[in-house]
């Protein structure tokens, strides 16, 4: 098993990660000195087909604790105001109370709608993450962001709210779908990207070994992404700096999954396509060495994250400009000096955002 | 000059603006203000309108003419009397005794567009508005032309109608020398120190004028979004608006109903929708003028919508003065319960312009007075020492006495919130009078007594236990009783004591099933502690009954 810490101040606290934690959560958990009362947030799949939810379940109730069990419909869908609320209900009427704990067993919508809900439930209440997938244990489990979607965009509606703790278990990533496990694998990439070039070597050299999900390999490789995410929240918790790093390839990716509708393509295809516009620009603007550019399309197409339908440019820009990132109506962009290092720009001429959406084969 | 301070008397017709320029004219001399009619409602111990439907206009009258007498013994007071007090040549006379008695006149057609229902006017019961106001007029003029000074309020502005007053006085050497309005100006600071949330808070009056300029160095966006309800916009959105766009923001105005039963998820949802339409980024700032419920759904919005957009409170009403514009609670309604889903959130800036509260009825001005009432008693026994002293000045809303009040209560508050920002222990004492004045609203069904008047019953609940338990001197349960019912707030519970005990319950201040309690050792000393038995609580509840 492997430890990162996060450290915040005042709200520091361990990801954990490694084979079957599950069945360990009860003893883990003991330090934190919770309630007795503890929600589980899951979804119907890891209760019925996967048992994970009662596995853990069992290890809590045998560590002294109440476990209610809700459900939460799998999808995108269910990161909504409604399922928010709806949620919020349930567990007030389960006889939740300020000293109970929920936690989130499942992928980034799992942890992401619960966050959510713990943040303002009774003005916060102790949060706990299990993520079992790829892209939760990797990213989106780490740093505090909870959120819902609007009809008008993505996580418009959120909160900064750090877990007491997170457990990963690298067995849970078996039973992913494929296309799930690559999704995840996009944003291992843009961390290799952005701070560590020696990981990218790894990935590159151990290609085969990630894709047949070997759990020794899937453990160092989860602790180190961890570790990377950890060092860049801690500088900057609520995302007013050097957080936005982590955006790399997201501004274009969040576009391509608005224009195409969330679930038709995965976000890691998404991200993998912003990544290569965003490096294309970075080329362009003669910042990034084609060899990089060429290192990371090879490595992406090798996960299988290169999208074979990508929006229109024209589609992709009327989304982007609603983003989040804007300053003062300026699009803010992630670009790559090259593998291990991005650095954060200002995007005001249209025309070389233009012609990085329509030709960024071009620059790869 | 001696230093003998005249009263300055300001009598007229309803409408005219007595109060008003009163409140400011008595601020810019260093005078105390009294406001008859209200001294003689807390006299009677209710509304005019009642005592004129109870007992008669005659009985009114007497009551008038007795408080005439109580002020005109008083010097260094602005006083704005009732419509019909100095129509009374005995009350003239008293009251140019005392000081200078001046004249606010308008035209009629001025007043009938400046009142608004007349359930309040019993001077105007029984006939059409116009005609009644038409004939008033009529049978005063005589009387209200025998002031010192007669000045036209109808065309001119409040502070043009001040500085027409101080010339006068001026010229005849009532005071030493002109001074001019510069409300703003008397504001009073003080910041809450939270690390990075740490935050200004402004109180004075004529604060909602300025609120552009206020806000201008704080770095914010120049979209933004004002969220109001339509009391408050009426009253003061054009204003507060027009600051903006002169300090060169650019911001939509959204009304929200400002009632608890709209502070649910149903409008919170809709509430993001119009921050998206407005396009709102990460630094656009949320404003929220209103009350309690303005600022709690207002504020749990600018919490999270993007993670978190700066915030702005602008309370107008007396609790979110006093009360809920400092320590950042911010929240929403389930259909489980109140306040159930919401967060801890600091806003950027509190600008409270305690003029606003002149504007209220009086009843909701009585109720923020029960948590100034409830902060001094848990904390500040100076405080309570001022408000007992100083019952008039505090019920006739004298702007002096607001900010004072107003900063010193905001002041506790904020030293409390800064020992425990998340309310996980010295915070809770702020609940003394919470946990029954809750179920109180509960057990009513939240039309019964109001928030303070519910919070005034569950002080004197609290204390009755305190003083059961002998850790607190009955002397000041007397005290605590005394002062509510100085302020017209019930000092018994006016509620079944068996449904307020169900209704405690519910109260999520239950920790472990144990409900915690805030009890008294004294004026000014408040503990936390748990009750010794569900018993204690019910014996209270009916020795308060």
């Amino acid at each position: 098993m492997d430890a990162v810490r996060v450290n915040l101040k005042g709200r520091g606290y361990e990801i954990f990660v490694g084979p079957d934690l599950l069945r360990q959560s009860g003893d883990m958990i003991r330090p934190l000195a919770l309630g007795r009362r503890l929600a589980l947030v899951t979804h119907p799949v890891l209760v019925e087909t996967h048992g994970y939810a009662p596995a853990l379940a069992a290890s809590l109730r045998d560590a002294g604790h109440e476990v209610s069990v809700v459900t939460v419909p799998p999808g995108e869908e269910s990161k909504s105001l409604d399922q928010a609320a709806c949620l919020c209900r349930e567990l007030v009427r389960v006889g939740l109370d300020r000293g109970s704990a929920i936690l989130a067993l499942g992928g980034g919508v799992i942890g992401d709608l619960a966050g959510f809900v713990a943040a303002t439930l009774f003005r916060g209440i102790s949060f706990i993450n299990l993520p079992t997938t790829l892209l939760a244990q990797v990213d989106s489990s780490i740093g505090g962001k909870t959120g819902v979607n609007l009809p008008e965009g993505k996580n418009l509606v959120g909160t900064f709210y750090q877990p007491r703790l997170v457990l990963a278990d690298v067995l849970t990533l078996k039973t992913l779908p494929a296309r799930e496990f690559r999704s995840g694998l996009a944003e291992v990439v843009k961390h290799a990207m952005i701070a560590d070039a020696e990981l990218f070597g790894t990935l590159e050299r151990d290609a085969d070994r990630v894709l047949a999900r070997d759990a020794e390999v899937l453990q160092g490789i989860v602790a180190k992404n961890c570790a990377i995410k950890a060092r860049i929240v801690e500088q900057d918790e609520r995302e007013t700096g050097v957080r936005a790093v982590l955006n790399f390839g997201h501004t274009v990716g969040h576009a391509v999954e608005a224009a195409l509708g969330y679930g038709a393509v995965t976000h890691g295809e998404a991200v993998a396509y912003g990544m290569l516009v965003a490096t294309a620009l970075s080329v362009r603007r003669g910042l990034c060495p084609r060899a990089d550019a060429a290192r990371l399309a090879a490595l992406l197409r090798r996960f299988a994250l290169v999208p074979a339908a990508p929006p229109s440019p024209e589609l992709l820009e009327k989304y982007m400009v609603r983003d989040k990132k804007t300053r003062d109506g300026v699009l803010q962009f992630v670009l790559t000096p090259g593998v291990g290092n991005v650095t954060v720009a200002p995007v005001s001429d249209r025309n070389d955002l233009w012609e990085a959406l329509h030709n960024w084969q071009a620059y790869i | 000059m001696t230093g003998y301070k005249r009263n300055i008397i300001l009598g007229g017709f309803m409408a005219t603006g007595k109060s008003t320029a009163g409140r400011r004219l008595a601020i810019v001399l260093g005078y105390d203000f009294l406001d008859l009619d209200t001294l003689i409602a807390a006299e009677a111990g209710m509304p005019i309108s009642q005592i004129f439907s109870a007992q008669g206009e005659g009985a009114f009258r007497a009551l008038e003419t007795r408080m005439v007498e109580r002020v005109a013994g008083r010097t260094g007071c602005v006083v704005a009397t009732g419509g019909g007090t100095i129509v009374n040549p005995r009350n003239m006379e008293a009251l140019k005794r005392s000081g200078v008695v001046v004249t606010l006149a308008a035209d009629p057609e001025t007043i009938v567009a400046r009142i608004g229902p007349t359930e309040d006017r019993p001077m105007l019961w029984g006939g059409d508005k116009r005609e009644r106001v038409r004939l008033l007029l009529e049978q005063r003029a005589e009387a209200y032309a025998k002031a010192d000074l007669i000045v036209d309020a109808s065309a001119h502005t409040i502070d043009h109608v001040v500085n027409h007053i101080l010339d006068f006085l001026t010229l005849h050497h009532v005071i030493a020398r002109r001074t001019t309005v510069n409300l703003p100006s008397m504001a009073e600071s003080f910041r809450i120190a939270l690390g990075p949330r740490s935050h200004e808070v402004i109180i004075g009056p004529g604060l909602l004028g300025e609120v552009g300029r206020l806000v201008k160095d704080l770095g914010l966006a120049y979209t933004g979004i004002l969220l109001t309800n339509p009391d408050d916009n009426r009253l003061f959105g054009e204003r507060v608006a027009r600051s903006l766009a002169d300090a060169g923001f650019t911001v939509r105005r959204v009304e929200l109903a400002e009632r608890e039963d709209a502070k649910g998820l149903e409008t919170l949802g809709w509430l993001y929708r119009q921050m998206a339409a407005q396009r709102l980024e990460r630094r656009s700032p949320v404003f929220a003028l209103g009350g309690v419920v303005t600022g709690e759904i207002a504020g749990f919005a600018a919490a999270t919508y993007l993670r978190g957009l700066p915030l702005i409170q602008i309370p107008t009403s007396p609790i979110a003065q006093v009360d809920t514009s400092i320590g950042g609670k911010v929240a929403v309604n389930l259909p489980e319960g109140k306040n159930l889903v919401g967060a801890f959130y600091q806003p950027r800036q509190v600008i409270t312009d305690v003029e606003a509260l002149a504007s209220l009825p009086i009843r909701d001005f009585r109720a923020g007075l029960a948590e100034v009432v409830k902060i001094a008693a848990i904390r500040d026994r100076e405080l309570f020492e001022y408000l007992e002293k100083n019952v008039e000045e505090v019920l006739s809303q004298d702007l002096r006495a607001l900010v004072r009040f107003v900063r010193r209560a905001c002041e506790i508050k904020a030293s409390i919130v800064e020992a425990d920002e998340w309310e996980t222990d010295v915070r809770s004492i702020l609940n003394f009078g919470h946990t029954v004045g809750h179920a109180v609203e509960a057990a009513t069904g939240y039309r019964g007594p109001n928030h303070g008047e519910a919070v005034a019953m569950g002080m004197v609940v609290a204390a009755t236990i305190a003083v059961r338990r002998k850790i607190c001197p009955a002397d000041a349960l007397d005290r605590l009783k005394n002062l509510l019912q100085a302020f017209g707030l019930p000092t018994s519970l006016l509620v079944d004591a068996a449904e307020v005990l169900r209704f405690v319950r519910y109260d999520k201040k239950i920790q472990d099933r144990q409900v915690r309690f805030v009890l008294l050792h004294g004026i000014g000393e408040s503990v936390v502690t748990s009750l010794e038995s569900p018993d204690e609580l019910e014996a209270a509840l009916k020795a308060c009954a």
